[in-house]
């Protein structure tokens, strides 16, 4: 057990250190950047890692250092603001559907699975092309895409809560449906939401970067890590920075957001070890 | 009858099963050193509490151990041949074949997916090898010794077209075509209601009997133990109690332990008073039917399906009415109405007067303080993520005038009476099950109540320990005089709580009555079946 508890805490502790790693890099690029992370140096293009251009230039002599910087920011605003946007108002809708059932249920249901019928890529792609290609639009197309799933999720987690026992106590001591909802259902409801939501966090910024890759996602040429991995395809052989830096970027902070949300789970269930 | 010379069937010496803790945490004993022999054709009972390592014992046998715990030490034989040495091909022989097993909880130990002709055929087809005309002919012809009515139709159905006591038949019918030599029932009654455990135990004798099969059944319902056993062993956190004949321990238990779990059974109490006459009546139900909604088909509107029809019912203040009566006969949907949690398809539920339906809003804020209900499983009446102090102050958070030192302090003061005075910030997970149950009933009496409904408080909880809650209960119905609705299957618990009875059967009230005139003659045929369905430790076994 105790070997359990340590291991958990070794988890934790990476999963703190890699996203304060992240949240310091975009602090430190908010103030400073070695380069204009959008000037361009047709003089020095593809130039490898050197102690003046420490992760090496692009196809267009940008530093890569500071793209990744810039990156950092857009990407991340990105994935959070959509899982933000997506859990919200997929917990909320999860919740009344379960929680009230009959026609509130039948008619968000329809709603959820119609939209859970679409390819979510297509789906955004689609949104995007109506709305014009935005940090906005981008967000709004992918927490459309999002949502549905996290209703799915909630609605099946409160149709087992609502016939536990408890719910009844809490019915039959005067709350009322808003204050039962908020105050048994909600928290039993968010461990499963807790790890969706980190997971949700990865698949955005795969979107975000699938998005760029077909042209409709950030506009260049403001660099976000997706984009980043998509324009370094044609130098993998010659210039493997330009993949390596964004790839390893994008799986460190994936890697550190999932460990957090675990950990996360773990403090608010009141059934820990102490 | 355990004389004979002959080497015993199953004999378990010395046997310890420990916790197989990983490295550095420490292993804790389960069973200590248990030993004891069961004859060929024997009816034994393993008695105890939860914690006890009744199970395990039993599933010891068979190898059947949960991850995570073994056996350390001590010799398990069947005829001689220690089955703790067999390989595990050797060990699948024996299972089915020579020792059969049947679980507690009939609705999930049958396969959804799979006919029951083809769960009956499959021991048959592993162990004996039979044609198949054959396995059918003896499927059926078992099917028709546990009166299943349609056997041929059974075997094509799945088992969710049976009733729990149905499939208990079902299963004990797969396991005994294999006539094994010995069948080890764990519970195999617990999750039935009185009638159909009677049936399901009367054929589990006839049928062991005919084939000459030991049976190791393993209960904590001391009643059972009398009327079916003819020797028992009694188990108290791993530790062999007292073991003879079932009688003579039954009669003159000499263990402090057994002696404790003798006289927790309860028993009619003489000094209950009925309330007088004058007592206002708090409760009045006329001519209640209550419904739930079916389910509705792709083009047909849901018909609703009745399952109370036409109730009455009367409670004074300060009395305690019993409503018995076997699962599915309405009698927990009549107490979630009586509570407003269900509405009412017909008929009128007055409250101090007032119609539940009709209430002003005002009305019904008072009305949920002064009805309350105590669950019957505590496992889940107590939301896991708040402390023992929120969920008891729940039911005051709708109460105005109190303000929150008051709140706090009337808190304190029932978890005091209920016997937790240092429980206010634990966790439901942190407590045992009578300690939940105590939590709910804390939950329920600190606002004060004219009326508890108590839906089976008792039923999930061990004997030792449902005795305390029932004298607790006692305790504080005589201190804050409310009177209470008392939801049972237990006509033991009747006796000794309750001064009148309610018996309900398919929805409607068969017979009411005070308990004594009930119990005493009872009129209606369901009652009669009822009383005689009920083990009490003064059947003698039957005639083996």
């Amino acid at each position: 057990m105790r070997g359990r508890l340590r291991h958990a805490g070794l988890n934790a502790i990476l999963g703190i250190s890699l996203v304060g790693a992240l949240l310091l890099t975009i602090g430190v690029g908010l103030v400073w950047m070695p380069y204009d992370p959008i000037a361009i140096d047709l003089a020095h293009p593809l130039g490898s890692p050197a102690l003046n251009h420490w992760f090496g230039t692009d196809e267009f002599g940008r530093d890569v250092l500071s793209r990744s910087m810039l990156g950092a920011r857009i990407s991340v605003l990105i994935a959070l603001a959509t899982v933000v946007v997506a859990i919200t108002l997929g917990t909320t809708l999860g919740l009344l559907a379960g929680y009230l059932r009959g026609w509130t249920d039948r008619l968000l249901m329809m709603g959820t699975d119609t939209v859970l019928a679409f390819p979510g890529i297509l789906l955004a792609l689609a949104l995007i092309a109506v709305l014009g290609s935005s940090n906005g639009s981008i967000i709004l197309a992918l927490s459309t895409a999002y949502t549905p799933s996290v209703v799915r999720v909630v609605r099946s987690t409160v149709l087992s809560i609502r016939e536990r026992e408890f719910i009844e106590a809490s019915r039959s001591a005067g709350d009322s449906a808003l204050g039962t909802i908020l105050r048994h259902v909600l928290p039993n409801v968010l461990p499963p939401v807790v790890v969706l939501a980190t997971s949700l966090f990865g698949w955005a910024m795969l979107s975000e970067s699938a998005l760029s890759f077909l042209g409709v996602g950030v506009p260049p040429p403001a660099p976000t890590w997706g984009n980043m991995l998509s324009a370094s395809r044609p130098y993998m052989d010659i210039a493997g920075w330009l993949s390596i830096v964004p790839g390893l970027c994008i799986a460190g902070t994936l890697l550190g957001i999932n460990l957090l949300g675990d950990a996360l789970r773990d403090w608010l269930d009141p059934r820990r070890e102490t | 009858m355990i004389a004979s010379a002959a080497a015993p069937l199953l004999r378990f010496d010395g046997v310890r099963i420990e916790t197989s803790g990983r490295e550095g945490s420490e292993t804790r004993t389960l069973l200590e050193g248990l030993s004891f022999d069961v004859a060929a054709g024997e009816f034994v009972a393993v008695v105890g509490e939860s914690g006890s390592g009744k199970t395990l014992a039993a599933r010891s046998i068979l190898s059947l151990l949960p991850p995570g715990v073994r056996q350390t030490a001590g010799r398990i034989e069947l005829q001689g041949c220690d089955l703790t040495r067999l390989s595990a091909p050797a060990m699948r022989q024996v299972r089915g074949a020579q020792i059969g097993m049947v679980f507690q909880e009939p609705m999930v130990s049958l396969n959804p997916a799979m006919t029951l002709g083809r769960q009956l055929a499959e021991g048959m087809q592993l162990h004996r090898r039979l044609p198949s005309n054959e396995i059918r002919r003896q499927s059926i012809a078992m099917l028709e010794r546990v009166r299943i009515t349609d056997p041929f139709r059974c075997l094509k159905a799945y088992p969710h077209e049976f009733s729990g006591g149905m499939r208990q038949r079902i299963m004990l019918a797969s396991v005994l075509l294999l006539k094994p030599k010995l069948l080890i029932a764990d519970e195999p009654t617990t999750a039935l209601d009185t009638l159909s455990q009677r049936e399901v135990l009367e054929l589990m004798v006839e049928l062991a009997h005919d084939n000459g099969t030991a049976v190791l059944l393993i209960t904590h319902d001391l009643g059972l133990v009398a009327r079916y056993t003819e020797r028992a062993i009694v188990l108290e956190k791993g530790r062999l109690m007292e073991s003879g004949y079932t009688d003579q321990i039954l009669a003159n238990p000499q263990n402090p332990y057994t002696q404790r779990l003798v006289a927790s059974l309860p028993r009619g109490s003489a000094d209950l008073v009925p309330p007088p006459d004058s007592a206002p009546v708090v409760l009045e139900v006329r001519k209640a039917c209550i419904e739930y909604p079916g389910r509705p088909g792709f083009w047909r509107r849901a018909v609703p399906h009745q399952v109370v029809h036409g109730v009455d019912l009367d409670v004074r203040a300060g009395e305690i009415v019993a409503i018995v009566g076997a699962s599915g006969s309405g009698k927990s949907t009549l107490g979630r109405a009586i509570l407003g949690l269900k509405p009412v398809a017909a008929g009128t539920i007055r409250f101090d007067g007032v119609e539940l339906a009709a209430m002003t809003a005002v009305q019904r804020k008072q009305f949920r303080r002064a009805a309350q209900l105590v669950f019957q499983d505590p496992y889940s009446s107590l939301d896991p993520r708040r402390r023992v102090r929120d969920i008891v102050a729940a039911t005051l958070r709708h109460v105005d005038d109190i303000d929150a030192a008051e709140r706090r302090s009337r808190v304190q003061s029932i978890l005091e009476e209920v016997g937790l005075p240092s429980f206010a910030d634990r966790y439901p997970h942190q407590m045992s099950g009578g300690q939940r149950q105590r939590v709910a009933i804390a939950r329920a009496v600190v606002s004060r109540p004219r009326l508890v409904v108590a839906d089976e408080p008792v039923s999930a909880l061990d004997v030792t320990i449902q005795q305390q809650i029932l004298t607790l209960f006692q305790t504080l119905q005589a201190q804050y005089g409310f009177a209470c609705l008392f939801i049972t299957h237990d006509l033991a618990v009747v006796r000794q709580i309750a001064t009148r009875v309610v018996v309900m059967s398919g929805g409607i009230v068969v017979e009411e009555g005070p308990v004594t005139a009930v119990f005493g003659e009872p009129a209606h045929k369901y009652t009669r079946e009822l009383l005689e369905a009920t083990p009490t430790l003064d059947v003698a076994p039957l005639p083996r």
